[in-house]
């Protein structure tokens, strides 16, 4: 029988633990499909953070070390300048990242670092049960915005391909979304062009991937999808935010 | 001191003594009856600096032109303002005491108007057992380091290399030898070398070694000296 | 390379090249700047890297990344960003990651000033991040000390997989002293097996982390670390002595106190007072050893520190009830003296104790 369809070789044999319906497992294939076409796991060091996918390192089939909660950045950095013909890349979520994190990740990206960072942005914290992230929408409510998430009260959400796409450091910046297919195999390209972005030496390279959380929103996985589309695409817009002149089309 | 120009600014590798160097001048000319201010514009090391002799300076007469007292270990780098009275006092001889190497040198950049028409000399002091310094190269680069920072060109070298309590007459010698290439390299004079007093030096070719040869005394000791 | 005139804090750093430390990240704090400094001037002729972190968290988190690739890294800070950095050494001690933290402690709390102090004792000694953990903590009195104790540092992190921290106070930092550094540098690395620097062909990936989610096994992750800590203790514990043999009363004091100490203890001497000094080089494992020989016969014992009195409990808990302890310190960088310290030891040896409670 021919094979159409089979895991890759990027992730062990481990089941996930996320949720039905959470795009944490689509977004973790892509980055092992990518390490696995550019035959790079062998040569790879994945850095997993705090959030739901702390246990990344549990599913990613290269080396990994765990970071403290933010602290990705500097360490992928850390290991990076010892082993500069390594790949390196984190993965974080938006707590990790854009709350305690916001500084390691800006700095990662001023110097350049020759890094990808794999940004899930699903609006909420996960881990610790559904509190407001620096990326929740303005009205959403959380545990910790119940009343809905209120710029006068607690600011607005912080856009972050955008703001990371200010910084002279960074080579490929670009926010992609896993709510539907044609945005799967869009997110992947970018997955990819930033580890060529690595491979070639150009420096920062950052994957925004709007992602949902239909545990912590509280809707079913399709309506989760609809909701990404619906209410984050609008606050959040798709696109290049910096490119990187690696070859192939972003 | 024998010295014609007014102010002296003691400059160098951090570490190599400009602050002992800086109160022993001041308390030497002071004992020829001059009139006399030390200014600390020693914004890099925070401690052991001409301030933390102001018992001293009080004592013998001795202006000292550094930060208030209640500012005196601020992590701040600051530069009193009073520098400028004491520069353009023509009755004063003034001893400018710079941070080390380029940093410290850095300081002295901001007052380029003030004393470019002055009578001044800039005397780069070296220690050559500190490290960097202790080659030909090294100490030319840290020369021309310190005179790029601080816009001022060195007009004499003085040699005060030691080790501390364990000081030989080779170190002495050594210092002697890498200051005499400097001095060729620069085309600039040995103006002096230093031997700390406390030391018990064997060797009666000391004073062959160099017609200038001067002693002086530690002030700024450790809590077990 | 003959003898040189050095600040403490350049012999550190450069101690840590003789050692194999081709990797340094750091932010700069008074007054351990010159440490900074000079890395960044040395590291890249001895063919390694430095960078300044943008905070002394990112610093201690990129040592961490560094140590899981298996090199020699080390970092170094003041107290006020020595508390930033509790949170890395403690997954540095729970990932079992060796790597070398330096501080050049200075007044506290708070931002306190930058006189020399030596207020972060309990920090460095008591764990100091959260979690079961210690960290082997080396104090040097001298400059040249410091050269054979930052390689020894090495040693340990690498034996042990554990970070070890070098303190001393911002005097150390400061001060210059002649030192000779040994001509060859014996570098005695270790294999490591456990490190994450990609696969490429050997074995299964590998994992670094301090997460453990089930509690028996984190239990016994725990007594694993327990039983290392243990060993440590047996075998790392180092002092100094002097005037021991028969003496009554004792000075414990370590790092540059020490070094005072020995003055005081000299002039109790010539007064007739049989004066001894016990110095701990080590602060995590505390010396218990020259407690256990002296505390049968000893009259006092006297704790020195420039502290409102931290070091005072252990040893307190090494002299175990078996002769009196009292204190003497001096806080805020002030830096007690000879006099000071020699005046207590004559109240000690009177049977006074003016600082019964450590006050």
């Amino acid at each position: 029988m021919k094979t159409v369809f089979e895991k890759t070789s990027g992730l062990k044999d481990t089941p996930t633990h996320y949720c039905p319906g959470c795009t944490h497992g689509i977004i973790h294939r892509l980055v092992a499909e990518v390490l696995e076409e550019m035959d790079i796991l062998e040569d790879t060091v994945g850095v997993a953070s705090v959030g739901c996918s702390v246990l990344s390192y549990d599913y990613f089939n290269c080396d990994m070390t765990q970071a403290a909660h933010g602290r990705a950045p500097a360490v992928a950095t850390g290991i990076k300048r010892v082993l500069p013909d390594r790949f390196v890349f984190t993965y974080q979520g938006d707590g990790d990242l854009a709350s305690i994190g916001i500084g390691e990740a800006i700095h990662a990206a001023a110097r350049g670092e020759n890094i990808t960072i794999i940004f899930v942005n699903n609006a909420i914290y996960g881990m610790t049960g559904g509190q407001m992230a620096p990326t929740t929408l303005i009205g959403q409510k959380t545990a910790t915005s119940p009343d809905g998430r209120n710029a006068a009260l607690q600011g607005m959400p912080i856009k972050v391909a955008e703001l990371m796409a200010t910084l002279d450091g960074a080579a490929h910046i670009e926010r992609v979304s896993a709510h539907d297919v044609p945005n799967i195999i869009k997110a992947k390209k970018a997955i990819r062009k930033a580890f060529e972005t690595q491979k070639a030496g150009l420096g920062f390279s950052l994957i925004e991937v709007l992602s949902s959380c239909p545990t912590n929103w509280g809707l079913s996985p399709t309506e989760s999808l609809e909701w990404i589309k619906e209410n984050m695409l609008p606050i959040f817009p798709l696109g290049v935010y910096k490119n990187s002149s690696v070859g192939g089309k972003a | 001191m024998g010295t014609s120009a007014r102010i002296t600014i003691l400059t160098g590798h951090y570490g190599s003594g400009k602050t002992e160097l800086a109160i022993n001048l001041a308390i030497n000319a002071r004992k020829n009856g001059e009139k006399v201010a030390v200014c600390d514009l020693d914004i890099v090391n925070p401690y052991f600096r001409s301030r933390d002799a102001s018992a001293l300076f009080r004592e013998h007469s001795i202006k000292l032109v550094a930060p208030p007292e209640r500012l005196a270990t601020a992590d701040l780098p600051i530069i009193p303002a009073e520098i400028l009275a004491v520069v353009k006092d023509e009755e004063s001889r003034v001893i400018i005491d710079a941070g080390g190497d380029k940093e410290g040198a850095a300081v002295l950049g901001q007052f380029f108007h003030e004393w470019k028409d002055g009578s001044l000399e800039v005397l780069f002091v070296l220690n050559a057992s500190r490290p960097y310094v202790s080659t030909l190269d090294g100490a030319l680069y840290t020369v021309r380091q310190i005179e790029k920072a601080s816009r001022l060109t060195v007009t004499g070298i003085i040699n005060n290399t030691n080790l501390g309590a364990s000081t030989t007459i080779k170190d002495i010698q050594k210092g002697q030898d890498l200051s005499i290439m400097l001095s060729h390299k620069l085309g600039k004079p040995v103006k002096y070398t230093f031997l700390e007093s406390s030391l018990r030096i064997e060797g009666s070719n000391l004073e062959m070694m160099s017609n200038k040869m001067m002693t002086m005394d530690r002030y700024l000791k450790l809590p077990w000296e | 390379m003959g003898k040189l005139l050095m600040k403490g804090n350049e012999v550190i750093a450069e101690a840590a090249v003789h050692a194999g430390c081709k990797y340094f990240f750091g932010y700069p704090i008074t007054p351990q700047s010159e440490l900074v400094a000079y890395m960044a001037r040395r590291l890249p002729e001895a063919g390694g890297l430095f960078l300044q972190a943008e905070s002394e968290i990112a610093a201690i988190n990129m040592v961490y990344g560094a140590a899981g690739t298996g090199v020699r890294v080390m970092t170094s800070s003041s107290s006020p960003g020595f508390s930033l950095k509790q949170e890395g050494i403690s997954y540095l001690a729970g990932a079992e990651l060796p790597a070398l933290i330096v501080n050049i402690a200075r007044g506290g709390p708070g931002l306190g000033n930058i006189q020399p102090a030596q207020s972060d004792y309990f920090q460095v000694t008591k764990g100091g991040g959260h979690g079961d953990y210690n960290i082997p903590v080396l104090a040097p009195a001298t400059l040249q000390e410091i050269i054979d104790l930052i390689r020894e540092a090495f040693e340990i992190a690498d034996r042990y997989r554990t970070p070890v921290i070098l303190l001393g106070d911002g005097m150390l930092g400061q001060m210059m002293e002649a030192v000779e550094f040994p001509e060859k540098p014996a570098v005695k690395e270790t294999h490591k097996e456990w490190t994450t620097t990609g696969t490429r062909g050997d074995g299964a990936p590998r994992v670094i982390t301090s997460l453990d989610l089930n509690a028996e096994s984190l239990e016994q992750r725990n007594e694993h670390l327990q039983r290392k800590f243990a060993s440590i203790r047996q075998n790392e514990a180092r002092f100094e002595t002097l005037y021991c043999e028969d003496a009554d009363y004792f000075v414990v004091a370590y790092g540059t106190v020490a070094r005072i100490a020995v003055n005081a203890v000299k002039k109790a001497r010539k007064d007739g007072v049989k004066a001894g000094l016990i110095r701990p080089i080590t602060l995590w494992p505390f010396p218990l050893q020259p407690f256990i020989d002296t505390r049968d016969r000893a009259k006092g014992y006297l704790a020195v520190e420039m502290s409102a009195g931290q070091m005072v409990d252990d040893v307190r808990l090494s002299v175990n009830g078996r002769a009196a302890v009292s204190f003497f310190g001096r806080t805020g960088g002030v830096v007690p003296t000879q006099e000071e310290i020699y005046e207590q030891l004559i109240i000690t040896a009177g049977g006074g104790d003016v600082n019964e409670n450590g006050i």
